[in-house]
């Protein structure tokens, strides 16, 4: 399943991306056109104004039939003043209904017609309404004759109006409970677009800094084997130059050379020769163990042993050092010999390089608590500022004051890393012009299967 | 116009009202305001500083038409076709007669009741017609006078809320 999504992020990736913004924009001009929709359908303007006007009309024409009714009675209060009242006002609300706004809404329920022909039946009475006199029934009768239509229809209509408004606000209470459910799902389909587009971007955000990391660990490997390469050229040196020496040495004396000599000189080209391939191995395990690609093959190892035959190597390759070894009581660990062997090599290298020819070095070991392999090597040498000293295990940083000197800033570096994969640490205690102790602490390493298990 | 509410209707509205108020003592209405010869056909109650009878202003048609005539073409939502109507700017009519009031009750022939807010005569050129297409309005057709909204050149005023502030057959203005 992981590997399906795997597979459709790298190859459908970009597909699924646009499918989410073209889908992204297609809710949201749907949502938009949806609202619009409903706009325009709030617009439609229900008819309720109509049948107010319809009733106003019908009111007034009772009223001037009521008014009409009295005159024809004798009614001293009515005079033609009022008639003529009750006629203007009717004849101002029929007037409103044959044009304008009002005669538009007639004409769609089909009444305009019906109302402008009682409007004309009863405008032409005009003169005969405002004369009404009492007693003339006849002219009344005209006069309702022509109102009473009128009002029937108006009733009618308004009727109808009334129910269509009724069907019609319905309707639209369901249209609009239809587009509120449309804008509900336009709405999810935005977030769930939007969900899928932020996926990508976190997945190409995450992906740059994977790349950005990566590119980084290589450049820095590369930097490191390059270091790397210059530092250990250098111990490669030595070896060599004692098997040269050595064959040099049977070269010129020949035959005249006895036996003993020649074991002995054999002997230290053998030494020398092992010496090489247990460097080379270290080599390329510090190499992979910076890739991360090394797990350290631990094993019993006497300690005393290992960094006397260090301290010989070094001494013979540096007959100018002065080296004060005292490490019998180094314990003996599981460690792994050629991880250390290269720790403490570089350790020595920088306490001989760094110190004027003929100062003594102080090589000490001892066993710390805990059974712990504790080495400390001590130079009168140039010493660390005090202020860099934070920062020399860094990887290729170099003291301000040894730049002049050939090195690559890796040593100690390495020698910190091999500490820690021991449990165990590198510390260093200096002054500028006062030499360096250093102090290599290491632990006992748990055996492999157990460090299998802390590794997975 | 329509929508800088201020800078033309306060200034006018507070000079003139606070003017006549201060200058024509009370009483002295009747010099601002003349007796109506002819048949009264408007009356405006309320709070009105300025009248001529009883606490009211009462207004004939001459009284109207002196106050000056202003065209306006406009169509209405109650006819069809554009009307050129003449009659006077209802803000210089509230001003005549010292209005105080925010609100104008309109109160028709036909007793249709609309309340309209005072800022609408400040705000636009809101015109009392008295004339349509050269010819008076008379009682049969939206007569003697109609409040008339510039719903043409003012798209705001196009909606059924002015319509129904549009009173024809004024019989009173009632200032509250």
């Amino acid at each position: 399943m992981k590997r399906l999504a795997a597979g459709i992020r790298r190859r459908g990736g970009p597909l699924l991306a646009g499918l989410a913004v073209v889908s992204c924009v297609v809710f949201f001009a749907l949502g938009c056109q949806r609202l619009i929709y409903v706009e325009r359908d709030l617009q439609v303007q229900v008819g309720e104004n109509l049948v107010w006007e319809l009733g106003h009309t019908q009111i007034e024409a009772v009223r001037l039939l009521d008014t009409a009714g009295r005159r024809l009675a004798g009614n001293p209060a009515v005079g033609p003043d009022e008639m003529a009242l009750r006629f203007n006002v009717l004849a101002v609300r029929i007037g409103a209904l044959r044009e304008g706004v009002l005669a538009r809404r007639l004409a769609r329920v089909e009444a305009l017609e019906a109302v402008r022909a009682h409007a004309r039946a009863i405008l032409a009475l005009r003169s005969d309404i405002v004369a009404l006199a009492p007693g003339d029934a006849g002219t009344e009768g005209v006069l309702r004759a022509a109102v009473e239509p009128l009002v029937a229809t108006l009733r009618r209509i308004s009727n109808q109006e009334m129910l269509s408004d009724l069907q019609q606000i319905t309707r639209m209470e369901e249209e609009r409970q239809r587009v509120l459910r449309q804008l509900a799902f336009c709405g999810l389909g935005i977030v769930a677009s939007g969900v899928v587009l932020v996926g990508f971007l976190v997945q190409g955000w995450r992906a740059a800094i994977r790349a950005e990391a990566s590119l980084l660990r290589e450049r820095e490997l590369g930097r490191l084997y390059r270091g790397f390469v210059s530092v250990v050229s250098h111990q490669f040196r030595t070896p060599l130059a004692i098997i040269d020496s050595s064959a040099q040495r049977m070269a010129r004396r020949g035959d005249a050379m006895n036996a003993e000599e020649i074991v002995a000189r054999t002997g230290r080209i053998r030494d020398a020769a092992r010496r090489l391939v247990r460097l080379m191995e270290s080599t390329l395990n510090a190499a992979r163990l910076e890739a991360g690609e090394l797990t350290p093959n631990a094993r019993e190892c006497d300690l005393a042993l290992l960094v006397a035959e260090l301290c010989a190597v070094q001494a013979e390759a540096e007959p100018a050092a002065c080296l004060d070894v005292k490490v019998d009581a180094l314990p003996v660990l599981r460690c792994d010999p050629a991880l250390v062997e290269q720790a403490v090599a570089n350790l020595l290298s920088n306490a001989v390089k760094y110190s004027p020819p003929g100062s003594p070095v102080e090589v000490r070991g001892w066993t710390g608590p805990g059974g712990a392999a504790v080495l400390s090597i001590r130079d009168r040498g140039l010493g660390v500022p005090a202020e860099e000293l934070p920062h020399l295990f860094g990887r290729f940083y170099r003291a301000s004051n040894v730049q002049s000197m050939p090195g690559t800033g890796i040593g100690l570096a390495f020698a910190r890393q091999v500490a820690r994969l021991h449990d165990g640490d590198i510390t260093v205690a200096s002054r500028a012009g006062e030499g360096a102790t250093f102090t290599l602490r290491l632990q006992s390493m748990p055996p492999a299967a157990a460090l299998a298990a802390q590794a997975a | 116009m329509p929508f800088m509410p201020f800078p033309v209707s306060i200034p006018r509205r507070l000079g003139l009202a606070g003017l006549i108020g201060a200058v024509l003592p009370h009483g002295a209405g009747a010099a601002g305001l003349p007796e109506p010869k002819g048949r009264v056909i408007l009356t405006i109650s309320g709070a009105v500083a300025n009248t001529n009878r009883d606490g009211l202003a009462l207004f004939d048609r001459e009284m109207l038409l002196a106050l000056g005539l202003r065209r306006l073409r406009t169509s209405t939502a109650w006819t069809d076709g554009v009307l050129d109507f003449e009659g006077v700017l209802l803000r210089e009519l509230l001003a005549r007669v010292g209005a105080t009031g925010t609100t104008i009750q309109a109160m028709a022939l036909d007793d249709y009741e609309a309340r309209i807010p005072r800022s609408d005569a400040e705000r636009h050129d809101v015109l009392l017609a008295l004339r349509v297409n050269g010819a008076d309005l008379t009682p049969d057709n939206k007569g003697p006078a109609w409040i008339v909204y510039p719903r043409d050149s003012v798209p705001a005023l196009r909606s059924p809320l002015y319509d129904h502030r549009s009173v024809w057959q004024i019989r009173e203005l009632r200032l509250l």
